[in-house]
């Protein structure tokens, strides 16, 4: 190695997205987490000594200059599809892979030797999370060996199922660069996001943020046999793949070669089987082009003309105890002779409403619904193209007098769904999503990633989620009965939950199909 | 004359000179065309007529100076001169390169010479006669220097239009192979790693007939590897 000193030349590089200048360049030590680049400030930190691996990570930090998103990482974390530190991670990993397309030798040299602890470390700590992500993070490149070669000393079973994440993950990208576009630098039009190569790795992420969530059998108790390591590496019970072999395949090796024959905890029960059959059904979205996104809700307060009988949001029901006997005639019927009345406020609660073409209701269906809830507030959202795609249709038991007009695409679900949540008129009120599933933003196909994030939401916020506003009259009823709501998955979003997780929704969340609230 | 769009630079040049503005001053980075420009851009049929100032000049560049000839002494019209007869119609154009090199009595020469029409004038030692400039008359000052501050106030107030020029002029970009265009523009205002458009002419030539990192090692040097790394994650699609 000489002394020659090599400091990167970011100013050569292009971006559609933003006017790159001039750059400061600072030299620093070839160690993880020393090197880095800051976009938005231009500033550039990289070994600059003359070895292959300084030669890399070079080209790591230069593919970040070029590719990776700057100031507008904040928006794509915003948009809640994708975890932060997932899209980081999925990020180094496109960063990798595109380095190693221009010629770079990432899997021949970008490794600091501290890998093989860092596996060891998760998996002493059970953190299934954190070993997805690196993994993830030094895929492609010579450090993943030696992490799995870490993870695989205490957990074997980890590593065969950290292996074929990567594998599935490296897929996906080599995919996605086959098909171009993993580096463009341009601005989306649709979504106005930018890069769009970027969509890529939220795309991704999203699916690694699955897998993460998705917790691993523990460990049988600890055997004391040692096993043959090609047996157990040829796709054996327990395995999550059992296909092609590869450099990261035949793992168990020390660093300096040699076969460790440690202890073995090898998960090969049915519990360990499943999870390794289950993790290959997780699937990310299938939609490679294009960043779906949701259109901003733009709501029309419409002038509520007609009154709808009821008391708005109060209700008189039988009591034990007051003053005035108004209800003398339970003395004879009811059993627990409760004559007297008493006031009792209704819950209120919002009702949003698919409006899109796909679904079709009546004015005498929202009156139905305004006799049923007194008090709730209904939003009908439809995306038109321009001008205000949701409009208030009842609130405070008043409705319209017509209904707009509507059945366009959708554009902005969760955005109405958001509302409808943030205008509950108490914490305990009903929010109840009218939604065949078909979700999409504006001027896009159905998208998987937009539809698992309602899912998602309406699972975290409690939203009872119904395909036809019979459904939601029916719940209201319910509701209004005493009992407690039920979410009726659409079919669309069951059958997107089934694909891209490997199960079903109800069987993943026993609770939502599914009890929520009494109206009352 | 180019492909795409001209950079924004240039194209202010070209509105501020077809439009009548008769003192320009381009600064910015070496190595850009702004001397190129200046001589050829607008109108100067009547004559394009270039000083290159430095330390050691002394006024009979800009104003003119007797010289031997044929046992006579004979007066030869410098630059500035030159510029002020045009084609003897109209006047033509002075362009002044690095005036912030001048001296103190080329400056101040120059300062009476680039005064508004009405005010500059130049009396001949030889005939007596006085010259002033012909409708016409423009003048382009090119400097390096990057704060106009730099420069005396009594320059910069008869130059109100500044341009700065941060990319090589799109003609001269042409004489580049296509994938070196946009590289050679970018690193023409790239600091302390500025590479001028002349190395990349070389580079350019160099690799026909040599192996690419060879041509690189012998006309970037040391920053060979590093600017062939970073053309190759440029160029990943």
């Amino acid at each position: 190695m000489s002394d020659t000193t090599h400091f990167p030349e970011p100013e050569i590089l292009t971006r559609e997205d933003t006017d790159l200048g001039r750059w400061t360049v600072e030299g620093c030590a070839p160690k993880r987490g020393l090197p880095h680049t800051i976009i938005v400030d231009r500033k550039m930190v990289t070994p600059v000594d003359d070895s292959d691996m300084s030669r890399v990570i070079r080209a790591h930090e230069m593919m970040h200059a070029k590719a990776s998103p700057g100031a507008e990482f904040q928006d794509w974390i915003d948009r809640g599809i994708a975890s932060e530190d997932a899209l980081r991670a999925v990020e180094e990993m496109r960063v990798n892979l595109l380095c190693q397309k221009a010629g770079f030798d990432m899997k021949g040299s970008l490794s600091d030797d501290g890998e093989t602890a860092d596996g060891e470390r998760g998996v002493a700590l059970r953190d299934w999370r954190g070993c997805v992500l690196m993994a993830i993070t030094c895929s492609g490149t010579a450090s993943h060996k030696k992490f799995l070669t870490g993870v695989r000393r205490h957990d074997r079973f980890w590593g065969k199922c950290l292996l074929d994440i990567s594998k599935r993950a490296q897929k996906f990208m080599e995919r996605a660069y086959r098909n171009g576009g993993l580096a463009d630098t341009s601005v989306d039009n649709n979504s106005g996001m930018a890069p769009r190569g970027f969509a890529h790795t939220e795309r991704i992420a999203e699916w690694i943020d699955r897998i993460a969530e998705t917790p691993p059998p523990e460990p049988e108790p600890e055997v004391e046999e040692v096993v043959d390591e090609d047996a157990a590496d040829d796709g054996t019970p327990g395995t999550a793949t059992g296909t092609a072999t590869t450099e990261d395949e035949g793992e168990g090796e020390g660093e300096d070669g040699t076969s460790v024959r440690s202890h073995s905890n090898i998960g090969v029960g049915k519990a360990r089987e499943g999870f390794g059959e289950r993790l290959k059904k997780i699937t990310p979205d299938r939609k490679e082009y294009g960043v779906p996104c949701w259109g901003e809700l733009e709501i029309e307060s419409l002038p509520l003309v007609t009154l709808v009988p009821g008391t708005v949001g109060k209700k008189r029901i039988p009591a034990q105890t007051g003053r005035n006997p108004r209800r003398l005639h339970r003395i004879l019927t009811d059993p627990e002779m409760r004559i007297f009345d008493r006031t009792i406020k209704g819950m209120g609660g919002v009702l949003v409403l698919d409006a899109s073409g796909s679904m079709d209701f009546t004015h005498r269906e929202i009156r139905d619904i305004l006799e049923a809830a007194p008090g709730v507030t209904v939003l009908a959202y439809s995306d038109r193209g321009e001008g205000p795609n949701a409009w208030i249709l009842a609130d405070k038991g008043r409705m319209v007098g017509d209904l707009p007009d509507m059945s366009s695409g959708n554009g902005v679900d969760l955005p109405a769904v958001e509302w409808g949540v943030a205008h509950k008129q108490r914490p305990g009120s009903p929010v109840i999503w009218v939604s065949d599933g078909g979700v999409c933003g504006p001027h896009q196909g159905f998208s998987s990633a937009l539809a698992l994030q309602c899912i998602r939401y309406c699972i975290k916020n409690n939203v009872i989620v119904v395909p036809h506003l019979d459904d939601a009259l029916k719940q209201l009823k319910r509701m209004r009965g005493g009992q407690k709501g039920r979410t009726t998955w659409p079919r669309q979003l069951c059958y997107v939950y089934q694909d891209t997780h490997g199960s079903k929704i109800a069987d993943d969340y026993p609770g939502s199909d599914m009890e929520h609230y009494h109206y009352y | 004359m180019n492909e795409g769009k001209i950079p924004d630079c240039w194209q202010r040049v070209a509105d501020v000179i077809e439009n009548g503005i008769d003192r320009v001053i381009l600064f910015g980075p070496p190595g850009t065309g702004k001397t190129f420009a200046g001589l050829t851009t607008g109108d100067v049929e009547a004559g394009a007529f270039r000083l290159v100032c430095t330390e050691d000049m002394t006024n009979a560049d800009v104003t003119g100076s007797f010289m031997l000839e044929g046992g006579n002494f004979k007066w030869v019209a410098g630059s500035a001169l030159k510029a002020w007869e045009g084609d003897g119609i109209k006047g033509g154009r002075l362009v002044v390169d690095e005036i912030d090199k001048a001296g103190g009595d080329v400056f101040a020469t120059l300062l009476a010479m680039l005064d508004t029409p009405e005010s500059a004038s130049w009396e001949n030692p030889q005939s007596g006669r006085v010259h002033k400039p012909k409708t016409g008359f423009t003048a382009v000052m090119t400097t390096n220097v990057e704060e106009m501050r730099e420069l005396p106030p009594a320059l910069t107030d008869r130059f109100p239009v500044r341009i700065r020029i941060d990319q090589p002029h799109p003609d001269a970009l042409q004489i580049l192979s296509r994938d070196l265009r946009p590289i050679a523009a970018r690193m023409a205002d790239a600091g302390e790693r500025r590479i001028s458009l002349r190395q990349f002419m070389s580079f350019d030539s160099l690799r026909k007939g040599l192996d690419v990192e060879r041509a690189a090692d012998i006309v970037f040097g040391d920053r060979a590897e590093s600017i062939l790394d970073a053309i190759k994650v440029d160029s990943v699609a």
